[in-house]
């Protein structure tokens, strides 16, 4: 090779770059830019060409890619902060402080990390409640649902392991009340008197703290769970929940489609004109054929190419997610309290916020708050699919009228009925406050958490009845549940304060 | 519907920059400390005189500089701002660029104390705000300590009650002459029916913090210092929380308060043992305390007046003794004798109520002693136990570990010198961990190691004891067994000290140890040991002889191979 043809390849430097990078040519074309969609791995978790209904705005609220937007701001900071972090009793304080303190960025990186999990956790619970209102979880989908609980619970888990590391007092605390929660079946056990022999709460409070106390063992195997292990776990049923709903024909869409269902939506102009005349191409068998004509040079009905629409609107809400995090971060600091002290319990000690709806019912009956509901409630969720199997159009909030109508229903009935409940157990008391010599085992069976179960399943089989339908009878039960969820996580979140007893606000909370 | 996602996009990374730059600019252009350093920088520039200062002034740089000593756990950043601390021609100006004021720092390198370990503070934080952690919305337990209470961060050291501070040595009288200990404990001493103080001084203010009424006043009073908020709160309205309190309001002075504050901010469960040349031994290893023998629970004694003696020890012996003198109330002994039953019945019961009555031996007791007796809250029961005690103080016996908690924490005498073969037997077994200590104590042997031949292996992680003896002498290994002065040995033996006969017949082990030792020269085995690895060399090589004397000594292909070889040189 002589060093003319050396120089002149030299030259072509940029050229062949560019070409490495995209090597579909500038994706300005449709053709080119479907090319790019399919050879690469990233881009071609959508396919090619995707139905306009996936678009509609008010169908998703694109809380999935806010969700998992936030996943990756998490996997990022986490990254940053654990250069910094030591899982140790004796430095995890200091190095926290330190972070705040001292790091470049720490202490931003730090309540971006903390603000993206609020906001990841958030756009989870919505997201499933999204999935559940449309019926998405309904023919082959139901294997995607479950998938679904799974990173649900692996969310709760995450954050609640990120909890213990700073080893402050806030996250000491909340994780004794956790670790109390996982000790609950003890209520049981005691009130039968078989704790000696078996002891299946000890032995889970065991397996999360890996001693009786919160200590180093804690520590490190919290930090081993939330820095390895579950995220792992996270990205993997992770990409295999995106891949399914590939896999399962796209997001979830009405069997029949109106027109004022794509109000707004893009169109492909390509979709538009039934017959574009191409003079090199022959049309002669046309008389031939039977049925309808054939469409020449045009796409599947309402579809229209991934790239740009649907990959601009995900981009738009990661960098929307992003942009919220970053403001939320600048002006509101992750809170450290002071380092962790077994010997000064904070009071009252709370749970995570979004555990703070059990520990409401944990506090009415351990067992019941801490292991039967939330058991019942997960094994209802997990099992939806399988209980209601109901033929029916997807893709709809509330699928029709009836369905809005139970969904409104439910929601005024279940408020009214948590908030009496909540306003007859702060002013009365409960079975303890009249008997006091009651066996706890009817305590554990009757509790202002069982009687809420108790009402909305009443509830939920009574619109069994009237509606004849299994739908929206779930509709009816998942809206109950929910609906209280939120209510009992906001009592005790600002009333419940010492002592775990009712206040209006915070300033009224005595000090000793 | 494509622009509205751009505009989002556009929107949110115009956001997303902006406020990277904000906290950019903040962080790095914008702190507090770095314009006192280019001050600082000024001034040295302006004071300059020479060439040579100013090309020293040129080489200051502006950076973040902290004091880290991993030993108190501190990282103290407080010179960061206080740079010129050191910087004797500062003194004029205002802080933080002043220097230390008085001569402390000659005696207290501040490279081995810090900052944080006098004026408390946040050492970690570099804004003046989190630094100093005034307030009530600040997370830190330790605000910045100013004027009379710095004194309670000397007390943590030095055990002796020293000239520079007046407040915090009259308040420890206070507090023992104002019968204190009848309802507070510090320790061992004093009674149950107040709040342990031990570590008052440290307490999260997150707990203990003034009501709502007053928080705001003591605030500003006490600069923001929560702490010293609430203490004043808690000594002089003792009934602002709990309102149902028994406490009384103590009649004191604004100075006495002040001292009592000082004594009370002092008390700390935590030590400071620090590296400064003096030897460890005599920094405080216990807060000096009045020493007096207690037993806290019924199961330590037995005896006919055992009762009346766990009642006297938790309540009375804050003020009084028996038969070793006068404290803030009379010495005891042949009171019973002295004073009518009745009287002295009624007046261990209801001593507030008959000191209103102005009866007339309490009255010129008040005058003899200053100090009114308080209510104890005791039952008739009690009293007449407390009373079968005070006739009869002898019949009770303390049980073994009580004995010792009575010699351990009384420093009275040393363990008597014992030598004899029994005591050397005993110290070696306890050594070796044969034996356990009484208070279950780890035994020596899991750190320490002695050149001895009846041990095996001893621990690595502490200093060798072979010559221990010698170097420490009697009293020495004595006073180390007893008070643990290092801090990984206080750690294994807190809770948990060695008896009398531990300790001597520990030092007797370790004095024949040693003399044993010094005996027995060490084995020189000489041109011996050539000889014997030679021996044994001729023996291994025996072995070989054995195990292989039948072995082919060529390999089974030799012949092939030299054929091949052989037709190939013909060739």
């Amino acid at each position: 090779m002589s060093l003319k043809d050396f120089f002149q390849k030299l030259a072509g430097l940029p050229k062949s770059f560019r070409e490495f990078l995209l090597r579909h040519g500038r994706p300005t074309t449709d053709r080119a830019r479907s090319q790019t969609v399919m050879s690469n791995i990233f881009l071609h978790i959508h396919s090619n060409r995707i139905h306009r209904y996936t678009l509609k705005k008010t169908f998703t609220f694109g809380l999935g890619v806010v969700a998992a937007a936030s996943f990756f701001i998490l996997i990022v900071t986490g990254l940053i902060l654990m250069i910094y972090y030591k899982p140790s009793v004796d430095l995890a304080y200091g190095s926290i402080k330190d972070i705040n303190f001292i790091v470049s960025g720490g202490r931003f990186v730090r309540n971006v990390h903390r603000w993206a999990t609020n906001i990841m956790i958030v756009s989870v619970l919505l997201h499933m409640a999204r999935v559940f209102y449309t019926a998405a979880y309904k023919r082959a989908r139901s294997f995607n649902w479950v998938l679904g609980m799974v990173l649900f619970i692996l969310t709760l888990g995450l954050s609640f392991t990120g909890y213990l590391l700073p080893w402050d007092q806030l996250g000491y605390w909340a994780i004794t009340i956790a670790s109390n929660i996982a000790a609950s079946p003890r209520e049981l056990t005691d009130a039968v008197g078989i704790t000696q022999f078996f002891d299946p709460g000890g032995m889970m409070k065991t397996l999360i703290l890996g001693s009786q106390e919160i200590g180093q063992d804690a520590l490190t195997r919290f930090f081993l769970l939330h820095t390895i292990a579950l995220p792992l776990a996270m990205g993997l049923v992770l990409s295999a929940h995106i891949w399914r709903i590939r896999k399962d024909g796209g997001l979830a869409r009405p069997d029949e489609i109106k027109a004022k269902d794509m109000e707004g939506i893009a169109e492909d102009d390509k979709t538009k004109c039934i017959f574009n005349n191409a003079p090199q191409k022959t049309y002669g068998l046309m008389c031939l054929v039977q049925g309808k004509s054939p469409a020449v040079g045009r796409g599947p009905e309402n579809t229209i190419p991934s790239w740009p629409s649907l990959f601009i609107a995900e981009i738009a809400l990661l960098v929307l997610t992003l942009g919220i995090v970053c403001v939320l971060a600048y002006f509101f600091n992750a809170p450290l309290k002071e380092i962790a002290d077994a010997t000064v319990p904070e009071n009252p000690a709370k749970a995570p916020w979004y555990f703070l709806g059990l520990q409401e019912l944990v506090s009415y009956s351990a067992f019941m708050g801490g292991v039967g509901i939330p058991t019942i409630a997960l094994l209802g969720l997990l099992l939806i699919p399988f209980i209601d199997r109901e033929e029916q159009s997807l893709g709809r909030w509330f699928d029709n009228r009836n369905g809005r109508i139970a969904a409104r229903n439910s929601l005024l009935y279940a408020s009214s009925v948590t908030i009496g409940l909540l306003i007859f157990t702060v002013k009365f008391g409960w079975l303890r406050n009249w008997y006091p010599d009651i066996s706890q085992l009817i305590i554990i069976l009757v509790n202002p958490g069982t009687v809420l179960v108790a009402f909305f399943v009443t509830w939920s089989i009574g619109c069994l009845r009237k509606y004849n339908s299994t739908r929206l009878s779930a509709i009816a039960l998942f809206t109950c549940f929910i609906v209280s969820f939120i209510i009992l996580t906001y009592f005790a979140t600002y009333h419940r304060g010492p002592n775990w007893d009712f206040y209006w606000l915070k300033s009224q909370w005595p000090i000793h | 519907m494509n622009k509205l996602f751009k505009i989002i996009i556009i929107l949110s990374c115009f956001v997303i920059t902006s406020i990277l730059l904000m906290e950019a600019w903040r962080e790095n252009l914008n702190m507090d400390w770095q314009k006192y350093q280019r001050k600082y920088k000024d001034e040295l520039f302006h004071m300059a005189q020479t060439a040579q200062d100013r090309s020293n002034a040129g080489d200051f740089e502006i950076m973040l500089r902290q004091i880290v000593l991993p030993k108190l756990d501190r990282s103290d950043r407080c010179v960061t701002c206080h740079i010129a601390i050191e910087d004797s021609r500062m003194s004029h100006m205002q802080n933080p660029l002043k220097s230390h004021p008085g001569d402390y720092l000659d005696t207290h390198d501040v490279y081995v104390v810090g900052c944080t370990s006098c004026h408390d503070g946040q050492g970690r934080a570099i804004t003046t705000e989190a630094a100093h952690g005034r307030g009530a919305k600040q997370f830190w337990e330790q605000p910045l300590l100013e004027g009379p209470f710095l004194e309670s961060s000397c007390v943590r050291c030095h055990a002796d009650t020293l000239q520079q501070t007046p407040n915090s040595n009259s308040g420890r009288v206070l507090f023992q002459q104002r019968g204190c200990f009848a309802c507070h404990s510090i320790g061992d001493i004093g009674g149950v029916k107040g709040p342990a103080l031990s570590d008052i001084g440290r307490a999260s203010f997150h707990k203990k913090m003034p009501v709502p009424e007053n928080r705001e006043r003591l605030l500003s009073q006490f600069n923001g210092n929560v702490n010293l908020a609430y203490l004043f709160e808690a000594v002089t309205e003792p009934d602002a929380q709990p309102k149902d309190t028994l406490m009384k309001k103590m009649d004191l002075t604004e100075e006495e308060v002040t001292a009592i504050l000082v004594y009370l901010k002092s008390l700390s469960a935590e030590r400071r043992v620090m590296d400064v040349g003096v030897s460890e031994t005599q920094v405080a290893t216990s807060m000096t305390m009045p020493k007096i023998s207690s037993a806290k629970s019924l199961s330590q004694v037995s005896g006919a007046s055992a009762k009346g003696y766990v009642i006297f020890s938790r309540t009375c012996v804050a003020c009084h003794t028996i038969g070793s003198g006068d404290r803030t109330g009379p010495d005891l002994k042949g009171v019973t004798s002295r004073r009518n039953g009745e009287w002295l019945k009624k007046l261990i019961q209801f001593p507030t109520q008959m000191t209103e009555e102005k009866d007339p031996i309490v009255m010129q007791l008040l005058e003899k002693y200053k100090t009114p007796m308080i209510d104890m809250g005791l039952t008739v029961e009690d009293v007449e136990e407390v009373i079968k005690y005070l006739k009869n103080p002898e019949a009770v016996v303390l049980d073994a570990s009580a004995a010792k908690n009575g010699i351990t924490s009384g420093n009275e005498k040393n363990a008597p010198k014992v030598t004899d073969n029994a005591a050397i037997r005993k110290g070696r077994v306890l050594f070796q961990g044969k034996q356990r200590f009484l208070q279950e104590g780890p035994s020596c042997i899991a750190c320490h190691d002695v050149g001895n031949d009846s041990l095996l292996g001893g621990g690595r992680l502490a200093k060798e004891l072979t010559t221990a003896y010698s170097r420490l002498g009697d009293i020495g290994m004595d006073a180390i067994l007893k008070n643990q002065p290092f801090p990984l040995m206080r750690e294994a033996y807190k809770d948990k000290p060695l008896t009398r006969d531990e300790i001597s017949a520990l030092v007797a082990f370790l004095e024949q140890a040693e003399k044993e030792q010094k005996d027995r020269p060490q084995k020189h085995y000489g041109s011996k040991m050539f000889f014997i690895g030679f021996a044994g060399f001729m023996v291994l090589l025996g072995f070989y002889g054995v195990f292989w004397f039948n072995r082919r000594n060529k390999p089974v292909n030799k012949d092939v191979y030299d054929r091949q070889t052989k037709s190939a040189k013909k060739l």
